[in-house]
């Protein structure tokens, strides 16, 4: 089942196009990686998935109405000022209700987020002591706290050692396994992409190729995109 | 001492004043916005010398400027480029405007220095029960709006992309910060806002781990400023902003240093 479809995308940047006719498609339960260089506009193409701005040419469609899609920033706010521990970190998405305290289902939910993300030991640890990896979990499960039907992640394995990034990705296929969950991952990490994508959609040279990911034979694709 | 009507006044006002601010605090420096915080102080300056001019209580001429300057900035914001200059200029107007309407309002220099340093000693009934209202009203939003406005404040990046309503939210939290700014001026004076405001709340970040234990020792450290503030100027005659100022500052710094310490 097709989540979201774009067709003849098309984006520009200070009135150059950064791409244009790009066509991709992401398929529920898949990990759609996208891949490119930096600056080719991936982020970009995130941003409109979630709204932030509009295209200049094509279309994105939700095939559904109402899906809950999660982002996951790149980058994030220095967490070190005023450092909270990982459960209240993941909490803060509970965002929405105008009871302060938690109701005994998201007790529950949170509870399990944190297990399915290997947190429960280190819930109550202060995030900035938390290793790259763990924080990088944290910031998953804050997102998986919204129980979403799409996540979009940004570089999320980027700056972490080989065991943290292979711990991520496990941890995403397993609660993947369990729940109806799509996933758009930006990524440079040729291993990961080799190991996890179900389809890529590359972005090079002002256009876009979309594919089902053969996984062993596919190396040089991610040759080019790692060169960068 | 609390035989007096004027100390049960100060010590009802002073403590709800210091729920309110410290509450507000929090989310304020998580916002990263005491910059603006001290901006919103000097145009209640200016509001308040209005509302004399006018002849209305300073309360109401603070709480009409900082509301519509809280308003006027979200918009600027919205701009973001040379934030902080703007901000610069409209505190040096609204400073500025402060001077010309106390001289034109032909009233005394203790006007002046009740709106400055807070003159929570000489309220009228009618002052402390627009007090306790305009708290109550901010309280009840804050409680009401917590779970996004937490979001919010301690992280914004995924707060922008999850929270509904977002611009929405911000003015209200900026109408909010308005009011508190003016209803806390009563006791520590427009000039001093920042000690009932930030500091007990930047404090309050060094020790707690969750937003909530966050709120409890900044409405602690509230507390123990303004309670030791009133005591001692009531057996010292000196000015209750002064000692409230002092506490406040001292348990900033120890808590640096503490935390410090312990790293």
């Amino acid at each position: 089942m097709i989540i979201l479809k774009g067709t003849n995308i098309g984006i520009q940047a200070n009135g150059r196009w950064l791409y244009q006719a790009v066509n991709f498609q992401l398929e529920q339960q898949h990990i759609l990686a996208l891949l490119g260089e930096n600056g080719v506009g991936k982020t970009t193409l995130i941003q409109t998935m979630m709204g932030e701005r509009t295209l200049d040419q094509g279309s994105l469609t939700w095939e559904q109405a109402g899906l809950q899609i999660a982002y996951v920033p790149q980058y994030r706010n220095d967490v070190n000022q005023f450092p909270l521990t990982i459960t209240e970190y993941v909490k803060l998405n509970f965002d929405t209700g105008w009871q302060p305290w938690l109701t005994q289902g998201e007790q529950a939910w949170l509870k399990q987020v944190l297990a399915a993300t290997a947190l429960t030991e280190l819930a109550h640890q202060r995030i900035d002591q938390a290793s790259g990896g763990e924080r990088q979990r944290a910031y998953l499960a804050q997102a998986l706290v919204k129980k979403p039907d799409v996540l979009i992640l940004d570089e999320a394995t980027a700056n972490l050692d080989a065991a943290a990034k292979f711990q991520f990705m496990d941890v995403l296929q397993q609660y993947q396994k369990k729940h109806t969950l799509s996933i758009i991952m930006v990524s440079h990490d040729a291993e990961i992409v080799d190991r996890y994508a179900d389809d890529y959609l590359l972005i090079q040279h002002h256009q876009g190729r979309f594919g089902h990911y053969q996984h062993q034979t596919q190396h040089p694709l991610l040759a080019e995109v790692e060169n960068v | 001492m609390f035989s007096y009507s004027f100390m049960q006044q100060a010590w009802l006002v002073g403590t709800l004043i210091a729920i309110v601010a410290a509450s507000m605090g929090v989310f304020v420096v998580a916002k990263q916005m005491a910059f603006f915080g001290h901006v919103l102080s000097e145009i209640g300056f200016a509001g308040a010398a209005f509302g004399l001019f006018m002849g209305w209580s300073p309360l109401w001429g603070m709480l009409f400027f900082t509301l519509a300057s809280a308003l006027g900035i979200g918009q600027l914001n919205q701009i973001e480029q040379q934030k902080e200059a703007s901000i610069s200029a409209v505190s040096a107007v609204a400073i500025g405007l402060g001077v010309a309407f106390l001289a034109l309002s032909g009233k005394s220099s203790s006007a002046a220095t009740g709106i400055l340093f807070g003159s929570i000693f000489s309220l009228s009934w009618s002052n402390v029960w627009q007090v306790v209202l305009l708290a109550g009203i901010v309280l009840f939003i804050l409680l009401g709006l917590y779970r996004p406005l937490r979001h919010l404040a301690f992280d914004a990046q995924t707060a922008k992309y999850n929270v509904k309503h977002v611009v929405l939210l911000e003015s209200i939290f900026l109408m909010l910060m308005a009011t508190t700014v003016a209803v806390s001026a009563q006791v520590v004076g427009s000039l001093l806002i920042f000690i009932l405001l930030i500091l007990p709340a930047s404090a309050a970040l060094q020790w707690g781990r969750t937003v909530v234990s966050m709120l409890c020792w900044a409405i602690l450290f509230a507390l123990l400023g303004v309670w030791g503030g009133l005591l001692l100027a009531y057996w010292s005659n000196l000015p209750v902003s002064f000692f409230i100022a002092l506490i406040e500052a001292g348990i900033y710094f120890v808590s640096l240093q503490v935390k410090a310490a312990s790293f």
